[in-house]
């Protein structure tokens, strides 16, 4: 038999919270029973995550910045360094100046950077969203 | 933990009163996560509300908020009166001030409900509090012209240490955040003590008037339209609609808070969460691994980034 996975003790901690430690403690212990329900949500959001998307998505950034590398603000912004901390850092000096411009280059960093950068937290939320319901002591099913 | 507390707090209790009542009881007071707020009740009837800072969780500071309270206070503002306080975290391990336990109500940690008295009571008080002439209480090395863009700056730089401790990768749409506050700040008359964090939750109550606005750590000089849209966006945006809110603030207050202003400050008031947040995340990660300090860190902050960025532009 295989050792136990990650989703397997994950679900370990969710019943057992949810189903043996939560009704032990008494109402009177308000903050003790707000932390069990956030760790509830804290270890299904554990179990059902997936993995690490940061390298998807600075490459994605990258494409697009290598598109728009004619563009007066992507040139200014980006010295072509293509570590995930250089384009995050010219992705957001490049948003930063464009919400302040007006011209063409600005309406085109807005139109095609901009919009991968707010998908990319959607995904991101779509993952974490339950977190805030269980932070607000709501379970999903 | 507690038996711990109790010990270290009750010497130090003694120390600043001068006296030897020892704790009979203490509590966790189930509301709160930028201070751990405990119940204190000693030997001869004295009842406190202990506020523990968390790791400079929000970016907020003890002495910041005892300076509030105790200016507050002496302007007759609504507030609990504040005892002492310790910034050396010798004591507890974190810096924490001591107030006076009030009687009186306070809503649940999610119940945003305010009935239509209490509201008028809150938004009265709440006006009064920034109407105030705050000069001969609080130094201030700032001026009108500068104060919202030193705001910006506060809560850009939280955000900037926190990704210089972590893992140095910037968050674009907070870049953005911050270069569009700075380009469309509201010109602003005069300075006012801001809340900024008021509200259902964070003030206590007798069920028809303010006894006590709670949860100053937020609190600066700056400009007060930061509070009434926090109120309609954020605190308050369960309790009643933005057309409720803006009419209440009108009737009650004389305050018109119009669309452009709203909308401003809706931005500051998600920048600024947004900012705060990412700290918990590295409380999380260090000093307290609790579940609350992962979610604040991660879906919170995640989520008021994205209101920022649909504010600004979709």
């Amino acid at each position: 038999m295989a050792d136990p996975t990650d989703a397997e003790l994950w679900r370990s901690v969710d019943t057992t919270v949810g189903d043996v430690l939560l009704p032990a403690i008494p109402d009177d212990q308000p903050w003790a029973r707000a932390v069990a329900v956030q760790l509830i949500g804290l270890a299904r959001y554990a179990a059902r995550r997936p993995g690490d998307r940061t390298t998807d998505r600075v490459d994605e950034l990258l494409s697009v910045l290598d598109a728009l590398a004619a563009n007066e603000i992507i040139a200014a912004a980006w010295n072509g360094e293509r570590s995930v901390a250089a384009v995050m850092v010219a992705t957001g000096r490049a948003l930063a100046e464009a919400v302040t411009r007006t011209d063409d280059p600005g309406a085109e960093v807005r139109r095609v950077l901009r919009p991968v950068v707010v998908r990319h937290l959607d995904d991101e939320l779509g993952v974490t969203s339950s977190l805030v319901n269980a932070f607000r002591g709501r379970l999903d099913d | 933990m507690t038996e711990a507390m109790r010990e270290a707090l009750q010497g130090w209790l003694q120390e600043q009163r001068g006296d030897s009542a020892t704790i009979v009881d203490l509590w966790r007071i189930a509301t709160g996560n930028s201070r751990a707020n405990w119940y204190v009740e000693l030997s001869d009837g004295s009842r406190y509300v202990i506020r523990v800072e968390q790791d400079r969780v929000f970016g907020t500071s003890t002495s910041e908020e005892f300076r509030f309270m105790v200016a507050a206070g002496a302007l007759g503002c609504p507030v609990a009166p504040v005892r002492w306080m310790d910034t050396t975290a010798a004591v507890l391990g974190q810096p924490f001030l001591v107030m006076d336990f009030l009687d009186g109500a306070s809503t649940g940690r999610d119940d945003r409900s305010l009935p239509a008295d209490l509201a008028d009571d809150f938004v009265r008080r709440l006006d009064e509090l920034h109407r105030t002439d705050w000069t001969a209480q609080l130094s201030a090395d700032v001026d009108a012209a500068a104060a919202t863009h030193l705001q910006i700056e506060r809560w850009y730089g939280v955000y900037r240490a926190e990704v210089e401790a972590g893992d140095g990768v910037a968050i674009p749409l907070l870049e953005e955040g911050a270069a569009w506050l700075h380009h469309h700040a509201p010109s602003l008359d005069r300075i006012a003590i801001v809340h900024g964090d008021p509200g259902p939750g964070n003030f206590v109550h007798d069920g028809h008037r303010v006894i006590a606005f709670t949860d100053w750590e937020f609190s600066h000089l700056g400009d007060p339209t930061e509070d009434w849209a926090y109120l309609v966006t954020m605190r308050g945006a369960q309790t009643m609609s933005p057309e409720e809110w803006r009419s209440l603030f009108q009737r009650v207050a004389g305050v018109h808070l119009g669309d452009d202003d709203l909308h401003y400050w809706s931005v500051f008031n998600f920048f600024k969460g947004a900012c705060a947040n990412l700290t918990c995340r590295r409380v999380f990660a260090t000093t307290n691994p609790a579940p609350n300090m992962a979610i604040i860190g991660t879906a919170l902050h995640q989520t008021y980034v994205r209101q920022v960025a649909a504010l600004i532009g979709g």
